[in-house]
């Protein structure tokens, strides 16, 4: 067993047992599912938008190269500097060493999964430099040491005590200033302080606009913008999948992400950004960059069948309708990207052999497919990816046992009745004797915590040969 | 450097060798994805006030007074600076203001303890009740830094669309390195999903539209 799926299975295990986590997350799921249906009567037609956007997602995949390039030159026209990151490791050394050689001591950041992909908070410190998070859920999460819970609502799992204890030990906060407003109002005030002296800013991106040759991100605090603005070098780390054709596309690509992410119509702040300061402006930044990561993502472009999820938006809304995800939470998957998506992708970028078993935290019921807004068939990409897995000989040993067996038995149909019958049997006898999911019950993986509805004592087959001379009598 | 960017577009050229057909659909958000707006204005009007934008439709006849009382309320909040983007349209308005309010403004980029911003925008969209601005409306931190920004704007600026604001705002100051389509005061509900206004950017969002 990888120690991945070791560690997967304590976690999921854990967190299935922890009722108020749970019930927090379910009320913010609540609140969002609510928001959701809301927000897409704003729409003539949802699944028009949905259909229009997996299109135009398609189209800019389909012609990456191109999209790039045009996109760098626009980039590169202002002033600014267009970095292509093979790995992880690129993405981290070109941050790193720009920071170094701006003499940078402090970083402020804004919400970006990329960044977490390739562990660019560790890296910093790791460089002497002071790096802290400015969006609220994501800085909630930095204190308590932590992974975001979710890649859009960083804190979900989190109620407002344990936020508010959180705020009390590490910035000081008074003991009453608990409420939600008094708790936004004290990180204001302490991010106020980094904004204004921090040597480097970075941001993701949600899309990088071809045409325009600009990167658009989308946010509700505005700690994006004052990242953007105020420290003297502004660093965008982003995927390269994350290409848009043209300007005019961010009509439906901003209401569409809103309303999948948040269920808004759309997010407080809109912004493109294309360079550093320009001639003739008042502020801005002096250096503008954009680092652009591949780290698997070609690998997955060249898989044909599996290309359509490089179209994703990181929205979220696959993770929100769930029942894996409501169940285990975001921390359970050990990785970037939890959920649906999650599980389709890790696999894809980091490997089956470590990752192959998330694609089997899945029910198979589709909603996750049926909400997303650029159409990416997930729940079909599951059942691709456990495929591959079982090709690649990555599935535990008495699994692998078990369905030689069962191929065995299916291939024949006098083998399957008798075969059959004799497990009917035995398992009624068992029944009788041991009691279900108790230690002694041989099926106990499965009997622990699921049920193993009793079988009759005569199958369909048994009674169809046994009834047939009625039937025959009447017809 | 250009090591990378020459692997990477060589794996995506191979990638995409065997290239799907088809192309981008011309009319992305047409009206087959969102009901046309009749009443732009109208429109406007209630997306403000769903989004929590304080919205005061204005006349060359009441415009100074309605912005007395808008940057009087902002003084009651505590003494500073409001900072003003150095257009002729905020000068010729700013000289209309009552002398012990001029004293109090300053036609530069906003700095950390204004108390509140005035600035000009791009464009409008009524569809979703938002203010385009760009870098050239008084700068980066102008539109983002202090707790109250006021907007001056005129109703031929407003457009249904988002599509249109953006290209009319790309035609209008080509050069400008931001833009930012701002729907509302900032905010956040990271806490147990509460909303609460004002979490890095401004507490309250401001417009004076001219309808003459």
């Amino acid at each position: 067993m990888s120690s991945t799926l070791h560690t997967f299975e304590q976690a999921a295990a854990g967190a299935a047992h922890d009722g108020p986590q749970q019930e927090t997350v379910r009320t913010s799921l609540g609140t969002y599912n609510r928001a959701f249906a809301t927000g897409r009567e704003r729409f003539a037609s949802w699944s028009e938008a949905r259909h229009r956007a997996r299109a135009v997602k398609a189209d800019a995949i389909a012609h990456l190269g191109e999209y790039l390039v045009q996109f760098e030159a626009g980039i590169t026209s202002r002033g600014g500097h267009v970095f292509w990151a093979e790995t992880a490791a690129d993405a981290r050394a070109y941050i790193v060493d720009l920071a170094r050689r701006r003499g940078v001591r402090a970083v402020i950041k804004s919400k970006s999964m990329v960044s977490e992909e390739v562990h660019l908070g560790t890296a910093l410190e790791g460089a002497g430099m002071e790096a802290v998070e400015s969006d609220l859920g994501e800085f909630i999460v930095q204190l308590r040491k932590e992974p975001p819970y979710h890649i859009v609502t960083p804190a979900m799992h989190l109620r407002r005590a344990q936020i508010a204890a959180l705020f009390q030990e590490k910035l000081g906060t008074p003991a009453g200033a608990d409420s939600a407003e008094d708790l936004t109002m004290a990180a204001r005030h302490y991010m106020r302080a980094r904004f204004a002296s921090a040597g480097m800013g970075i941001t993701g991106a949600n899309f990088l606009i071809a045409d325009a040759g600009m990167v658009a991100i989308t946010e509700n605090e505005g700690n994006a913008r004052l990242t953007a603005s105020l420290p003297p070098v502004h660093v965008v780390l982003t995927g390269i999948e994350k290409i848009l054709p043209r300007l005019t596309d961010l009509a439906l690509f901003w209401p569409l992400l809103s309303t999948a992410g948040t269920g808004q119509a759309i997010t407080c702040y809109s912004s493109l950004i294309g360079g550093p300061r320009q001639p003739g402006e008042a502020d801005g930044p002096e250096e503008f960059h954009v680092v652009l990561l591949d780290n698997g993502r070609t690998r997955v472009l060249a898989d044909h069948d599996r290309r359509d999820t490089l179209q994703c938006i990181r929205c979220g809304a696959c993770l929100n309708v769930c029942p894996v995800f409501h169940t285990i939470g975001g921390h359970a998957y050990g990785t970037t990207y939890s959920g649906p998506i999650g599980a389709v992708l890790t696999p894809l970028l980091r490997g089956e052999k470590e990752f192959g078993h998330l694609s089997f935290a899945s029910s198979l019921c589709g909603a996750c497919t049926e909400v997303c807004p650029v159409e990416i068939d997930l729940h079909h990409h599951l059942i691709e990816n456990r495929h591959d897995s079982v090709l690649e000989h990555v599935r535990p040993l008495p699994e692998r046992i078990g369905m030689r067996a069962f191929r065995w038995m299916m291939s024949d149909a006098a083998r399957y009745a008798r075969l059959a019958k004799l497990a009917r049997h035995l398992l009624r006898f068992k029944n009788g004797w041991v009691p279900e999911g108790s230690r002694l019950d041989l099926l106990r993986p499965w009997t622990a915590s699921r049920d193993l509805p009793e079988p009759p004592p005569e199958s369909f087959r048994e009674w169809w040969q046994r009834t047939r001379q009625q039937r025959g009598a009447h017809a | 450097m250009p090591k990378g960017r020459d692997h990477i577009l060589g794996r995506i050229r191979a990638a995409l060798a065997d290239r799907p057909p088809g192309g981008l659909p011309e009319d992305v958000a047409g009206t087959a994805v969102f009901a046309p707006i009749a009443d732009p204005l109208a429109r406007f009007q209630a997306e403000c006030e769903a989004n929590r934008t304080e919205l005061h439709l204005v006349t060359a006849a009441n415009e100074a007074d309605c912005l007395t009382a808008v940057l009087a309320r902002e003084k009651e909040g505590g003494d500073g600076t409001i900072y003003v983007q150095d257009a002729p349209a905020l000068r010729t308005l700013a000289a209309r203001l009552p002398a012990a309010t001029q004293t109090i403004l300053q036609f530069a980029p906003a700095q950390p303890a204004g108390i509140a911003s005035l600035t000009l925008c791009e464009a409008l969209v009524a569809r979703t009740g938002s203010v385009l601005i760009s870098s050239l409306c008084g700068g980066r931190a102008a539109t983002i830094l202090p707790p109250t920004h006021i907007v001056y704007a005129h109703a031929r600026q407003l457009h249904a669309e988002i599509d249109a604001a953006l290209l009319a705002a790309r035609s209008q100051s080509p050069a400008a390195s931001l833009y930012s389509l701002i729907t509302g005061p900032s905010r956040t509900s990271d806490i147990e999903k509460m909303l609460v206004l004002g979490a890095h950017g401004p507490k309250r969002l401001t417009v004076l539209l001219r309808t003459d």
